[in-house]
């Protein structure tokens, strides 16, 4: 597991030298990567893959918006090379592989499954998009008053 | 107040954000913040995946002035979505005058890493990918080396310029026939599946598919449509690309 987490810390940093991410900005991103896929492999037993991805998400979007706030930069650089690691390229390609191997129905449980991933992905992003938003709303409503 | 560079900041930095695939809110936000330190009655944004449109109007200037900007090119770039955003900031304070802040936007634009590092990143990627699903060390050094070929299909792809849709099938065909020709003449233990997956990781939409998301969500339909469209076609093309690929090798070898 060890290592699967270093291969994400690893696979965010390349992302966001490829995305031409800030310098200072890349180890942030790829902790924030790192610590989404821990989280992604601690959750997988208990909850599936789908499960797994949507708390991941969270995790993910959080960490993004918090050092966004703190490094005043765009929420995006953290955002775009952090959920690197859970786009369901997997899914995609073995939706195809079974595909061609005449297995149809493990060809559309997969395409089914890369569907829902996507969805989760959307979710968690939505979920946190929304706290982060009410927050800053509240913190504007008390300094007007 | 010298409205006309005002303009042509807001427009600059529209135009680079845009084109460096910052969401359509951010964009529109950030040209707003520019052309409202004008103080003129009439200010007003608008951005869509592949152009932009601004106004300004004040009675204390004779004509409204309107500029049209076409976008063509769109390539993720957060250095320069960052930089475009701490230069509005510090306009928008008054830390910096309108002709300083001109010029930082025209500063910008200059890629950060050289072609040999981004080459050298997509490689890195594909091997990571390969142990972050769980591979050996024979399937991260196959997926290296087939992350290496994607890197020179790509380049040399972006001579010839065909298109995105022609470039992803055309690459991942060549990585999928790639691995399976490792697995048939280097390493006979390989899984060809793990290999395949990380190496197409550098292809696929992830970006696309996030700034589809969120753009949707803030309500920017029609950027957001196109994004999840973009993001569908390249998983079209790569799903496309994977097949043929694993014919081409399913017929050569394990007939």
């Amino acid at each position: 597991m060890i290592s699967q987490i270093i291969g994400a810390f690893l696979a965010v940093t390349a992302a966001a030298v490829i995305l031409e991410s800030p310098k200072k900005h890349i180890v942030t991103a790829a902790i924030v990567g790192a610590v989404g896929w821990a989280v992604y492999l601690l959750c997988i037993d208990a909850l599936g893959s789908v499960g797994a991805t949507y708390i991941s998400g969270l995790v993910i979007s959080t960490q993004s918006h918090i050092f966004s706030r703190m490094f005043k930069v765009p929420v995006t650089i953290f955002f775009l090379p952090g959920f690197f690691p859970l786009v369901p390229g997997s899914g995609m390609y073995l939706t195809v592989y079974e595909f061609i191997q005449g297995n149809t129905n493990l060809a559309q449980a997969h395409l089914q499954n890369t569907i829902q991933i996507a969805g989760m992905i959307a979710l968690a992003i939505f979920t946190v998009d929304t706290i982060f938003k009410v927050i800053k709303r509240t913190q504007q409503l008390k300094n007007t008053h | 107040m010298d409205y006309r560079t005002l303009m042509d900041i807001a427009i600059l930095a529209g135009k680079i954000m845009l084109e460096s695939n910052a969401e359509t809110y951010r964009v529109e936000d950030t040209m707003n913040h520019i052309l409202k330190t004008s103080k003129f009655e009439t200010t007003e944004a608008f951005a869509i995946a592949t152009g932009l449109v601004a106004t300004l109007d004040d009675p204390s200037i004779e004509d409204p002035i309107t500029v049209v900007k076409r976008i063509s090119l769109r390539d993720t770039n957060l250095n320069n979505i960052a930089t475009v955003n701490t230069i509005s900031r510090q306009l928008t304070t008054g830390e910096i005058t309108i002709p300083e802040a001109y010029d930082a936007l025209q500063d910008i634009g200059k890629v950060q890493y050289k072609r040999l590092y981004k080459d050298f990143a997509i490689a890195a990627l594909a091997a990571s990918f390969a142990l972050l699903l769980g591979g050996g060390l024979v399937e991260i050094l196959a997926a290296g080396i087939n992350g290496g070929l994607l890197a020179l299909v790509l380049k040399g792809e972006k001579k010839l310029d065909m298109g995105s849709f022609v470039r992803n099938v055309l690459s991942s065909a060549v990585i999928s026939v790639g691995a399976g020709l490792m697995q048939a003449f280097i390493f006979p233990t390989l899984n060809i599946n793990l290999v395949i997956t990380g190496t197409i990781m550098p292809l696929v939409p992830g970006t696309a598919i996030t700034n589809a998301i969120r753009d949707t969500l803030q309500g920017d339909y029609m950027s957001g449509g196109a994004k999840a469209l973009e993001a569908f076609v390249i998983a079209l093309s790569i799903a496309i690309g994977v097949a043929i690929g694993l014919v081409v090798i399913g017929g050569a070898l394990f007939d």
